[in-house]
């Protein structure tokens, strides 16, 4: 789904969910503690074809009223303190999204699926 | 949503596949049409494309349908809390892997199994371990089970009671591991042995 963002002059600008998932994902792996954020089947195939822009399985999506909820399955680095790791992930998403694309997200759900080295 | 449309999904199709074979078996199906169809959509370029294509949509679509399932299914084993930002939430997987690792690291611990439960009263652990024999087992353990809710709780923040239940399933000893060890001493100990002058 595609958001529309502003209306200028010159036309309509549009910004893809899929880029706010991407934005997302960059931005999730810059904080320390977080291992690497979940694959899913559709990211797999995306990757297979020849999609060279990653977003794992984050899923960024707008509502009717143009709030945007991003949901980001994340693996957790042995040693860290989980919920610090998640809020921070939150505060770096909420952040990075709000810079790039002037968005501010409602809802950013963390999903801890698993911890490792 | 999603879930329904999957389960619309597999009902179409077994409903399809029910249909047909109910039709073949009473022989409301002509044979010979059917073998005129099949032999159609197998010798014509265009049927064919379409069919291959409707493979794999069907593929992708049933991919698709077992993930929703079974995302749905792993959504419910899981721990939340909220933050001003939004909802977190950790599978309970993820508690088993962390007091795997936990254990790991532990000498006495030769090999550990954690199974995690969220219930009403708290979160229940039940660990399964196999321990070296010369571990003090009552000892052992009841430091284990203070270091596994410690530990649990200070890394998930989480606030409900946790009960951590241990089944030594195994002691296994040194012995073997001291045998063969020697074993490999001996072995190496002996000089140019194989050397021919």
């Amino acid at each position: 789904m595609i958001r529309e963002e502003e209306k200028i002059d010159f036309g309509a600008i549009k910004i893809h969910n899929n880029v706010i998932a991407s934005i997302a994902y960059l931005a999730a792996l810059e904080v320390d503690g977080v291992s690497r954020i979940c694959d899913d089947i559709k990211s797999h195939i995306a990757h297979l074809i020849g999609k060279k822009t990653k977003s794992g399985a984050i899923d960024a999506r707008t509502e009717k009223n143009e709030n945007v909820s991003i949901t980001i399955p994340i693996i957790v680095k042995y040693g860290y303190n989980i919920p610090e790791v998640a809020l921070k992930v939150q505060e770096k998403v909420k952040t990075a999204v709000e810079e790039a694309a002037d968005i501010s997200p409602k809802d950013i759900v963390v999903k801890i699926k698993g911890v490792e080295k | 949503m999603k879930t329904a449309l999957s389960i619309l999904f597999y009902t179409i199709i077994f409903a399809f596949i029910g249909t047909l074979a109910i039709a073949f078996a009473f022989h409301i199906i002509d044979i010979n049409e059917l073998m005129a169809q099949l032999m159609y959509a197998y010798n014509d370029l265009r049927m064919r494309l379409i069919t291959g294509l409707s493979g794999l949509v069907f593929i992708l679509l049933s991919f698709s349908a077992a993930q929703v399932i079974t995302g749905k299914i792993q959504r419910e084993k899981t721990i939340a809390f909220t933050n001003p930002n939004g909802q977190v939430t950790i599978t309970l997987s993820a508690v088993e892997d962390l007091i795997k690792r936990l254990a790991h690291q532990l000498s006495e611990i030769k090999d550990a199994k954690a199974d995690v439960k969220a219930t009403k009263k708290g979160i229940d652990i039940r660990m399964r371990v196999i321990l070296r024999s010369e571990t003090n087992i009552p000892d052992f353990t009841a430091r284990l089970q203070d270091l596994i809710a410690s530990k649990v709780q200070e890394v998930f923040g989480i606030d409900e009671p946790i009960n951590v239940k241990i089944h030594v399933a195994k002691i296994i000893g040194f012995e073997d591991k001291h045998k063969k060890q020697s074993e490999k001493n001996e072995e190496i100990a002996v000089p140019y042995q194989g050397l021919k002058i």
